[in-house]
Protein backbone atom coordinates (compact mmCIF):
# COMPACT_ATOMS: atom_id res chain seq x y z
CA UNK A 1 0.00 0.00 0.00
CA UNK A 2 3.05 2.29 0.74
CA UNK A 3 4.87 1.31 -2.17
CA UNK A 4 1.77 1.98 -4.16
CA UNK A 5 0.92 5.58 -2.88
CA UNK A 6 4.81 6.25 -3.16
CA UNK A 7 4.70 4.88 -6.50
CA UNK A 8 1.80 7.10 -7.15
CA UNK A 9 3.48 10.39 -5.94
CA UNK A 10 6.11 9.73 -8.09
CA UNK A 11 4.62 9.25 -11.28
CA UNK A 12 3.95 12.96 -12.23
CA UNK A 13 7.46 14.02 -12.23
CA UNK A 14 8.88 11.08 -14.16
CA UNK A 15 6.14 11.29 -16.77
CA UNK A 16 6.49 14.78 -17.09
CA UNK A 17 10.60 14.44 -17.26
CA UNK A 18 9.81 11.22 -20.13
CA UNK A 19 7.17 14.00 -21.92
CA UNK A 20 9.94 16.73 -21.93
CA UNK A 21 12.27 14.04 -23.17
CA UNK A 22 10.09 12.99 -26.04
CA UNK A 23 9.49 16.43 -26.97
CA UNK A 24 13.30 17.33 -27.13
CA UNK A 25 13.89 14.40 -29.01
CA UNK A 26 10.95 15.37 -30.98
CA UNK A 27 11.95 18.88 -31.77
CA UNK A 28 15.19 17.93 -32.51
CA UNK A 29 14.32 15.94 -35.26
CA UNK A 30 12.21 18.26 -36.60
CA UNK A 31 15.09 20.50 -36.65
CA UNK A 32 17.55 18.02 -38.30
CA UNK A 33 15.01 17.37 -40.79
CA UNK A 34 13.82 20.14 -41.90
CA UNK A 35 14.82 21.17 -45.47
CA UNK A 36 16.80 17.54 -45.91
CA UNK A 37 16.68 15.50 -48.49
CA UNK A 38 17.49 12.47 -46.95
CA UNK A 39 16.66 9.65 -44.36
CA UNK A 40 17.73 10.52 -40.80
CA UNK A 41 18.48 7.88 -38.45
CA UNK A 42 14.40 7.90 -37.37
CA UNK A 43 12.72 8.36 -40.59
CA UNK A 44 14.77 5.26 -41.40
CA UNK A 45 13.62 3.29 -37.98
CA UNK A 46 10.12 4.46 -39.15
CA UNK A 47 10.57 3.23 -42.64
CA UNK A 48 12.15 -0.29 -42.04
CA UNK A 49 9.34 -0.66 -39.48
CA UNK A 50 6.18 0.51 -40.84
CA UNK A 51 7.43 -0.84 -44.05
CA UNK A 52 8.06 -4.51 -42.62
CA UNK A 53 4.29 -3.61 -41.64
CA UNK A 54 3.49 -2.34 -44.66
CA UNK A 55 5.23 -5.68 -46.40
CA UNK A 56 2.91 -7.88 -44.28
CA UNK A 57 -0.06 -6.27 -44.76
CA UNK A 58 0.51 -6.45 -48.54
CA UNK A 59 1.15 -9.88 -48.79
CA UNK A 60 -1.97 -10.63 -46.64
CA UNK A 61 -3.35 -8.47 -49.28
CA UNK A 62 -2.54 -10.37 -51.65
CA UNK A 63 -3.37 -13.36 -50.93
CA UNK A 64 -6.72 -12.73 -50.12
CA UNK A 65 -7.29 -11.10 -53.34
CA UNK A 66 -6.14 -14.00 -55.29
CA UNK A 67 -7.71 -16.74 -53.41
CA UNK A 68 -10.93 -14.32 -54.38
CA UNK A 69 -9.75 -13.40 -57.47
CA UNK A 70 -9.64 -17.30 -58.09
CA UNK A 71 -12.92 -17.86 -56.53
CA UNK A 72 -14.61 -15.09 -58.60
CA UNK A 73 -12.77 -16.50 -61.59
CA UNK A 74 -14.31 -20.35 -61.14
CA UNK A 75 -17.84 -18.79 -60.78
CA UNK A 76 -16.92 -17.25 -63.99
CA UNK A 77 -15.52 -20.33 -65.69
CA UNK A 78 -17.97 -22.47 -64.71
CA UNK A 79 -20.72 -19.86 -65.66
CA UNK A 80 -18.79 -19.79 -69.13
CA UNK A 81 -18.73 -23.30 -69.33
CA UNK A 82 -22.67 -23.70 -68.94
CA UNK A 83 -23.38 -21.02 -71.16
CA UNK A 84 -20.77 -22.43 -73.91
CA UNK A 85 -22.63 -25.85 -73.46
CA UNK A 86 -25.88 -24.19 -74.32
CA UNK A 87 -24.36 -22.91 -76.88
CA UNK A 88 -23.31 -26.09 -78.27
CA UNK A 89 -26.29 -27.84 -77.75
CA UNK A 90 -28.18 -25.24 -79.76
CA UNK A 91 -25.71 -24.97 -82.64
CA UNK A 92 -25.84 -28.77 -82.78
CA UNK A 93 -29.77 -28.24 -83.21
CA UNK A 94 -29.46 -25.65 -85.39
CA UNK A 95 -26.86 -27.64 -87.44
CA UNK A 96 -29.53 -30.82 -87.40
CA UNK A 97 -31.95 -28.70 -88.63
CA UNK A 98 -29.76 -27.16 -91.53
CA UNK A 99 -28.99 -30.43 -92.39
CA UNK A 100 -32.58 -31.32 -92.43
CA UNK A 101 -33.41 -28.74 -94.47
CA UNK A 102 -30.34 -28.83 -96.99
CA UNK A 103 -31.66 -32.94 -97.21
CA UNK A 104 -35.20 -31.52 -97.84
CA UNK A 105 -33.83 -29.28 -100.54
CA UNK A 106 -32.38 -31.82 -102.19
CA UNK A 107 -35.05 -34.43 -102.16
CA UNK A 108 -37.19 -31.19 -103.27
CA UNK A 109 -35.09 -30.62 -106.19
CA UNK A 110 -34.59 -34.12 -107.49
CA UNK A 111 -38.62 -34.28 -107.26
CA UNK A 112 -38.83 -31.39 -109.48
CA UNK A 113 -36.62 -32.80 -111.81
CA UNK A 114 -38.83 -36.01 -112.03
CA UNK A 115 -41.57 -33.92 -112.28
CA UNK A 116 -40.14 -32.44 -115.28
CA UNK A 117 -39.33 -35.86 -116.23
CA UNK A 118 -42.87 -37.26 -116.15
CA UNK A 119 -45.67 -35.56 -118.71
CA UNK A 120 -48.14 -36.85 -116.15
CA UNK A 121 -49.33 -35.09 -113.32
CA UNK A 122 -47.67 -36.49 -110.05
CA UNK A 123 -48.55 -36.22 -106.35
CA UNK A 124 -45.78 -36.30 -103.41
CA UNK A 125 -47.35 -39.04 -100.65
CA UNK A 126 -44.93 -39.87 -97.30
CA UNK A 127 -44.60 -43.21 -96.51
CA UNK A 128 -46.63 -43.97 -92.99
CA UNK A 129 -46.37 -47.68 -92.80
CA UNK A 130 -44.73 -51.06 -94.15
CA UNK A 131 -45.59 -54.38 -94.17
CA UNK A 132 -44.66 -56.19 -90.71
CA UNK A 133 -44.66 -59.83 -92.98
CA UNK A 134 -42.33 -61.68 -94.23
CA UNK A 135 -43.76 -63.01 -97.53
CA UNK A 136 -45.18 -59.71 -98.63
CA UNK A 137 -43.59 -56.19 -99.58
CA UNK A 138 -46.36 -53.12 -99.42
CA UNK A 139 -46.21 -50.01 -97.83
CA UNK A 140 -48.61 -47.06 -96.57
CA UNK A 141 -49.08 -43.81 -98.17
CA UNK A 142 -51.08 -40.76 -96.44
CA UNK A 143 -52.60 -39.91 -99.70
CA UNK A 144 -55.75 -41.40 -100.80
CA UNK A 145 -58.87 -40.97 -103.07
CA UNK A 146 -59.53 -37.24 -101.94
CA UNK A 147 -55.92 -36.49 -103.69
CA UNK A 148 -57.25 -38.12 -106.49
CA UNK A 149 -54.99 -41.88 -106.19
CA UNK A 150 -56.58 -44.77 -107.79
CA UNK A 151 -55.56 -48.08 -107.79
CA UNK A 152 -53.17 -49.45 -109.91
CA UNK A 153 -51.58 -46.02 -110.30
CA UNK A 154 -47.80 -45.81 -110.62
CA UNK A 155 -45.97 -45.07 -107.52
CA UNK A 156 -41.80 -43.95 -108.63
CA UNK A 157 -39.01 -42.07 -106.40
CA UNK A 158 -35.70 -40.23 -107.97
CA UNK A 159 -33.89 -43.39 -108.02
CA UNK A 160 -36.77 -45.29 -109.74
CA UNK A 161 -39.71 -47.58 -109.95
CA UNK A 162 -41.49 -48.39 -106.30
CA UNK A 163 -44.79 -50.09 -107.49
CA UNK A 164 -48.29 -49.50 -107.67
CA UNK A 165 -51.10 -48.71 -106.05
CA UNK A 166 -53.31 -51.75 -105.23
CA UNK A 167 -55.94 -50.65 -102.23
CA UNK A 168 -56.83 -47.15 -101.84
CA UNK A 169 -59.54 -45.44 -99.19
CA UNK A 170 -60.15 -41.88 -98.76
CA UNK A 171 -56.89 -40.62 -97.00
CA UNK A 172 -54.92 -43.41 -97.46
CA UNK A 173 -53.09 -45.70 -100.24
CA UNK A 174 -51.52 -49.11 -99.98
CA UNK A 175 -48.73 -49.56 -102.67
CA UNK A 176 -47.62 -52.85 -104.15
CA UNK A 177 -43.83 -52.96 -103.98
CA UNK A 178 -42.59 -54.12 -107.03
CA UNK A 179 -40.04 -56.44 -105.18
CA UNK A 180 -42.93 -58.25 -104.14
CA UNK A 181 -43.10 -61.67 -106.15
CA UNK A 182 -46.82 -60.45 -106.84
CA UNK A 183 -45.47 -57.63 -108.47
CA UNK A 184 -44.48 -57.65 -112.39
CA UNK A 185 -43.11 -54.29 -114.60
CA UNK A 186 -42.90 -54.44 -118.27
CA UNK A 187 -38.82 -53.79 -118.66
CA UNK A 188 -35.99 -53.42 -120.83
CA UNK A 189 -32.36 -53.66 -121.19
CA UNK A 190 -31.16 -50.53 -121.80
CA UNK A 191 -27.99 -51.69 -123.59
CA UNK A 192 -29.16 -54.44 -125.92
CA UNK A 193 -32.89 -53.31 -126.37
CA UNK A 194 -34.25 -56.98 -124.92
CA UNK A 195 -37.39 -56.83 -123.54
CA UNK A 196 -38.77 -58.75 -120.80
CA UNK A 197 -40.47 -58.44 -117.31
CA UNK A 198 -39.55 -57.90 -114.09
CA UNK A 199 -41.16 -60.14 -111.36
CA UNK A 200 -40.40 -59.43 -107.59
CA UNK A 201 -38.48 -62.25 -105.27
CA UNK A 202 -39.32 -60.07 -101.66
CA UNK A 203 -35.55 -59.02 -101.50
CA UNK A 204 -35.00 -57.87 -105.22
CA UNK A 205 -35.86 -58.65 -109.10
CA UNK A 206 -36.17 -61.31 -111.36
CA UNK A 207 -35.88 -60.13 -115.11
CA UNK A 208 -37.59 -62.98 -117.12
CA UNK A 209 -38.56 -63.61 -120.34
CA UNK A 210 -35.70 -62.25 -122.09
CA UNK A 211 -34.47 -64.66 -124.82
CA UNK A 212 -30.75 -65.98 -124.70
CA UNK A 213 -30.18 -64.87 -128.19
CA UNK A 214 -30.05 -61.64 -127.16
CA UNK A 215 -26.76 -60.33 -125.13
CA UNK A 216 -27.12 -59.21 -121.39
CA UNK A 217 -24.08 -58.73 -119.12
CA UNK A 218 -23.73 -57.51 -115.20
CA UNK A 219 -24.22 -53.72 -115.05
CA UNK A 220 -26.15 -53.61 -117.96
CA UNK A 221 -28.75 -50.87 -116.38
CA UNK A 222 -32.73 -52.28 -116.55
CA UNK A 223 -35.49 -49.66 -117.28
CA UNK A 224 -39.40 -49.78 -117.74
CA UNK A 225 -40.06 -50.07 -121.40
CA UNK A 226 -43.46 -48.76 -121.31
CA UNK A 227 -45.23 -51.55 -123.19
CA UNK A 228 -47.96 -52.11 -120.74
CA UNK A 229 -48.73 -48.22 -120.31
CA UNK A 230 -48.51 -48.43 -116.20
CA UNK A 231 -45.61 -46.92 -115.91
CA UNK A 232 -43.80 -44.21 -117.90
CA UNK A 233 -41.01 -45.29 -120.64
CA UNK A 234 -37.39 -45.13 -119.32
CA UNK A 235 -37.85 -45.25 -115.49
CA UNK A 236 -35.22 -46.76 -114.19
CA UNK A 237 -35.75 -50.36 -112.34
CA UNK A 238 -32.46 -51.72 -111.46
CA UNK A 239 -28.84 -53.12 -112.59
CA UNK A 240 -28.09 -56.31 -113.65
CA UNK A 241 -25.94 -58.27 -111.12
CA UNK A 242 -25.82 -61.79 -112.27
CA UNK A 243 -26.93 -63.62 -115.38
CA UNK A 244 -27.13 -67.30 -115.23
CA UNK A 245 -25.24 -70.05 -117.31
CA UNK A 246 -28.23 -72.17 -117.63
CA UNK A 247 -27.99 -73.84 -121.09
CA UNK A 248 -31.41 -75.08 -120.54
CA UNK A 249 -34.39 -73.53 -121.59
CA UNK A 250 -34.87 -70.31 -124.01
CA UNK A 251 -34.91 -67.53 -121.26
CA UNK A 252 -32.37 -65.93 -119.81
CA UNK A 253 -32.20 -66.00 -115.88
CA UNK A 254 -31.14 -62.74 -114.77
CA UNK A 255 -30.97 -60.87 -111.03
CA UNK A 256 -31.20 -57.52 -110.84
CA UNK A 257 -30.40 -55.08 -108.18
CA UNK A 258 -32.90 -52.69 -107.33
CA UNK A 259 -32.23 -48.81 -107.50
CA UNK A 260 -34.59 -47.95 -104.91
CA UNK A 261 -33.48 -49.02 -101.44
CA UNK A 262 -36.80 -49.88 -100.39
CA UNK A 263 -36.03 -50.38 -96.48
CA UNK A 264 -35.01 -46.45 -96.62
CA UNK A 265 -38.33 -44.90 -98.33
CA UNK A 266 -39.33 -41.88 -96.92
CA UNK A 267 -41.47 -40.32 -99.95
CA UNK A 268 -42.82 -41.27 -102.79
CA UNK A 269 -44.31 -39.69 -105.94
CA UNK A 270 -47.69 -41.00 -106.96
CA UNK A 271 -48.26 -40.52 -111.11
CA UNK A 272 -51.48 -39.38 -111.60
CA UNK A 273 -52.57 -41.76 -114.31
CA UNK A 274 -55.68 -44.62 -114.67
CA UNK A 275 -53.30 -48.02 -115.30
CA UNK A 276 -54.17 -51.14 -114.68
CA UNK A 277 -52.96 -53.46 -111.88
CA UNK A 278 -49.68 -55.31 -113.26
CA UNK A 279 -49.90 -58.72 -112.63
CA UNK B 1 -64.24 -53.47 -70.97
CA UNK B 2 -61.94 -56.15 -70.65
CA UNK B 3 -62.35 -57.25 -74.51
CA UNK B 4 -62.19 -53.64 -75.80
CA UNK B 5 -58.90 -52.52 -73.52
CA UNK B 6 -57.49 -55.99 -75.44
CA UNK B 7 -58.88 -54.57 -78.83
CA UNK B 8 -57.02 -51.42 -78.47
CA UNK B 9 -53.92 -52.87 -77.44
CA UNK B 10 -54.44 -55.54 -80.82
CA UNK B 11 -54.86 -52.16 -82.85
CA UNK B 12 -52.01 -50.44 -81.33
CA UNK B 13 -49.52 -53.57 -81.36
CA UNK B 14 -50.45 -53.66 -85.58
CA UNK B 15 -49.68 -49.93 -85.59
CA UNK B 16 -46.39 -50.36 -83.60
CA UNK B 17 -45.33 -53.31 -86.49
CA UNK B 18 -46.38 -51.84 -89.02
CA UNK B 19 -44.30 -48.43 -88.19
CA UNK B 20 -41.89 -48.05 -85.25
CA UNK B 21 -40.96 -51.68 -85.29
CA UNK B 22 -39.65 -51.80 -89.28
CA UNK B 23 -37.38 -48.82 -87.93
CA UNK B 24 -35.27 -51.87 -85.89
CA UNK B 25 -32.39 -52.95 -87.59
CA UNK B 26 -32.51 -56.23 -89.50
CA UNK B 27 -30.65 -58.07 -87.41
CA UNK B 28 -33.41 -57.53 -84.53
CA UNK B 29 -36.36 -58.23 -86.47
CA UNK B 30 -40.14 -57.63 -86.28
CA UNK B 31 -41.35 -58.70 -82.76
CA UNK B 32 -44.85 -60.01 -83.57
CA UNK B 33 -46.95 -58.74 -80.37
CA UNK B 34 -50.57 -59.06 -82.17
CA UNK B 35 -50.09 -63.01 -82.45
CA UNK B 36 -48.77 -63.04 -78.88
CA UNK B 37 -51.61 -61.48 -78.13
CA UNK B 38 -53.96 -63.86 -79.94
CA UNK B 39 -52.32 -66.65 -78.62
CA UNK B 40 -53.28 -65.09 -75.18
CA UNK B 41 -57.05 -64.89 -75.81
CA UNK B 42 -57.00 -68.30 -77.17
CA UNK B 43 -56.22 -69.21 -74.17
CA UNK B 44 -58.44 -67.44 -71.53
CA UNK B 45 -61.07 -65.38 -73.42
CA UNK B 46 -64.56 -66.69 -73.73
CA UNK B 47 -65.26 -68.48 -77.32
CA UNK B 48 -67.45 -65.67 -78.96
CA UNK B 49 -65.62 -62.53 -77.88
CA UNK B 50 -62.32 -64.20 -77.71
CA UNK B 51 -62.82 -65.49 -81.76
CA UNK B 52 -64.98 -62.00 -82.73
CA UNK B 53 -61.48 -59.90 -81.56
CA UNK B 54 -59.32 -62.74 -83.62
CA UNK B 55 -61.27 -62.38 -86.65
CA UNK B 56 -61.01 -58.45 -86.27
CA UNK B 57 -57.27 -58.48 -85.91
CA UNK B 58 -56.17 -60.38 -88.68
CA UNK B 59 -58.83 -58.17 -90.75
CA UNK B 60 -57.13 -54.86 -89.21
CA UNK B 61 -53.77 -56.52 -90.62
CA UNK B 62 -54.52 -57.54 -94.06
CA UNK B 63 -55.52 -53.77 -94.20
CA UNK B 64 -51.88 -53.22 -93.77
CA UNK B 65 -50.21 -56.34 -95.40
CA UNK B 66 -50.19 -58.70 -98.00
CA UNK B 67 -52.00 -58.51 -101.29
CA UNK B 68 -54.88 -61.31 -100.70
CA UNK B 69 -57.57 -60.85 -98.41
CA UNK B 70 -58.50 -62.98 -95.82
CA UNK B 71 -55.57 -65.19 -95.13
CA UNK B 72 -54.73 -63.51 -91.98
CA UNK B 73 -58.13 -63.52 -90.91
CA UNK B 74 -58.72 -67.57 -91.06
CA UNK B 75 -54.92 -68.25 -90.21
CA UNK B 76 -55.75 -66.48 -86.48
CA UNK B 77 -58.72 -68.08 -85.98
CA UNK B 78 -57.35 -71.33 -86.87
CA UNK B 79 -55.18 -70.71 -84.10
CA UNK B 80 -57.99 -69.56 -81.76
CA UNK B 81 -60.09 -72.50 -82.09
CA UNK B 82 -56.57 -75.09 -82.74
CA UNK B 83 -55.35 -73.99 -78.89
CA UNK B 84 -59.13 -73.76 -77.36
CA UNK B 85 -59.70 -77.30 -78.23
CA UNK B 86 -56.10 -78.24 -77.08
CA UNK B 87 -56.43 -76.17 -73.96
CA UNK B 88 -59.55 -78.47 -72.50
CA UNK B 89 -57.46 -81.72 -72.99
CA UNK B 90 -53.96 -79.91 -71.51
CA UNK B 91 -52.70 -77.58 -69.13
CA UNK B 92 -51.86 -75.33 -72.42
CA UNK B 93 -51.96 -71.90 -70.02
CA UNK B 94 -49.04 -72.75 -67.56
CA UNK B 95 -46.71 -70.20 -68.56
CA UNK B 96 -43.45 -72.70 -68.75
CA UNK B 97 -45.43 -74.04 -71.89
CA UNK B 98 -46.18 -70.70 -73.57
CA UNK B 99 -42.39 -70.41 -75.67
CA UNK B 100 -43.39 -73.57 -77.26
CA UNK B 101 -46.85 -73.04 -77.76
CA UNK B 102 -45.86 -69.88 -79.77
CA UNK B 103 -43.53 -71.23 -81.48
CA UNK B 104 -45.62 -73.98 -82.94
CA UNK B 105 -48.06 -72.13 -83.86
CA UNK B 106 -46.63 -68.76 -85.12
CA UNK B 107 -44.85 -71.60 -87.97
CA UNK B 108 -48.22 -72.66 -88.71
CA UNK B 109 -49.93 -68.96 -89.03
CA UNK B 110 -46.75 -68.61 -91.52
CA UNK B 111 -46.96 -71.73 -93.43
CA UNK B 112 -50.57 -71.31 -93.53
CA UNK B 113 -50.21 -67.94 -95.17
CA UNK B 114 -47.39 -68.97 -97.26
CA UNK B 115 -49.05 -72.07 -98.89
CA UNK B 116 -52.12 -70.09 -99.53
CA UNK B 117 -50.25 -67.43 -101.36
CA UNK B 118 -48.36 -70.29 -103.47
CA UNK B 119 -52.41 -71.35 -104.51
CA UNK B 120 -53.44 -68.19 -104.98
CA UNK B 121 -51.03 -67.10 -107.20
CA UNK B 122 -49.10 -70.48 -108.02
CA UNK B 123 -46.21 -67.88 -110.28
CA UNK B 124 -45.78 -66.09 -107.34
CA UNK B 125 -43.11 -67.95 -105.83
CA UNK B 126 -41.56 -67.06 -102.89
CA UNK B 127 -38.69 -68.86 -101.25
CA UNK B 128 -39.32 -69.77 -97.81
CA UNK B 129 -36.55 -68.29 -95.81
CA UNK B 130 -35.95 -70.10 -92.98
CA UNK B 131 -33.37 -68.05 -91.63
CA UNK B 132 -36.05 -64.58 -91.43
CA UNK B 133 -38.46 -67.35 -90.27
CA UNK B 134 -36.42 -68.87 -87.37
CA UNK B 135 -34.92 -65.35 -86.30
CA UNK B 136 -39.29 -64.22 -85.87
CA UNK B 137 -39.80 -67.58 -83.93
CA UNK B 138 -37.63 -66.53 -81.67
CA UNK B 139 -38.11 -63.05 -80.56
CA UNK B 140 -42.15 -64.38 -80.20
CA UNK B 141 -40.49 -66.95 -77.89
CA UNK B 142 -38.37 -65.05 -76.14
CA UNK B 143 -40.81 -62.62 -75.84
CA UNK B 144 -44.04 -65.38 -74.78
CA UNK B 145 -42.95 -65.39 -71.20
CA UNK B 146 -42.83 -61.73 -70.29
CA UNK B 147 -45.36 -60.57 -72.75
CA UNK B 148 -48.08 -63.25 -71.45
CA UNK B 149 -47.70 -62.14 -67.76
CA UNK B 150 -48.42 -58.49 -68.82
CA UNK B 151 -51.08 -59.39 -70.23
CA UNK B 152 -52.12 -61.73 -67.70
CA UNK B 153 -51.37 -59.05 -65.16
CA UNK B 154 -53.87 -56.63 -67.37
CA UNK B 155 -56.89 -59.83 -67.05
CA UNK B 156 -56.34 -60.01 -63.66
CA UNK B 157 -56.63 -56.42 -62.64
CA UNK B 158 -60.18 -56.30 -64.58
CA UNK B 159 -61.37 -59.17 -62.57
CA UNK B 160 -60.23 -57.13 -59.02
CA UNK B 161 -61.99 -54.29 -60.47
CA UNK B 162 -64.62 -56.90 -61.07
CA UNK B 163 -65.28 -57.99 -57.63
CA UNK B 164 -64.61 -54.59 -55.90
CA UNK B 165 -67.43 -53.04 -58.06
CA UNK B 166 -70.74 -52.67 -56.10
CA UNK B 167 -72.62 -54.31 -58.59
CA UNK B 168 -70.76 -57.67 -58.76
CA UNK B 169 -70.10 -57.75 -54.78
CA UNK B 170 -71.70 -60.33 -53.29
CA UNK B 171 -74.00 -60.11 -49.97
CA UNK B 172 -73.97 -62.62 -47.76
CA UNK B 173 -77.27 -64.15 -45.93
CA UNK B 174 -80.21 -62.29 -45.67
CA UNK B 175 -79.89 -58.45 -46.31
CA UNK B 176 -83.33 -57.39 -45.40
CA UNK B 177 -83.73 -60.07 -42.73
CA UNK B 178 -80.60 -58.45 -40.89
CA UNK B 179 -81.41 -55.25 -41.08
CA UNK B 180 -84.76 -55.93 -39.31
Amino acid sequence: MAYEHRKKKSDPVKRLLLVAILVALAVTAIVTTVGRKEFGLTHRLAFESLGTTQQLFAKATDAVSGIWGNYLNLVGVSQENERLQQEIKRYIALNAEYREAVATNVRLNQLLDLKQKIEQPVLTAHVIGRDPALWFKTLTIDKGISAGIEKGMPVVTVEGVVGQVINVSPSFAKVLLAIDPNSAVDAIVQSSRSLGIIKGDGQGYQLEYVLKEKAVNTDDLVVTSGMSGVFPKGLLIGTVVDVGKDRRGMFHTITVRPAVDFRELEYVTVILQAAPVAE
Amino acid sequence: MRIFIFFLLGTLFIALQTTVFQALPQWMGVPDLLFLLIVFLALHAKPGSGALLTVLFGIALEVFSGYFLGLYAVAYLLVFFIIKGLSTRFDLDALNHQPSLVALTFLFVNAFVYLSSLMLSAESLVPWRWGSILQRVLIVVILAIPVTRWFASISEWFDRRRKQSPIFRQKKGNYYKARG
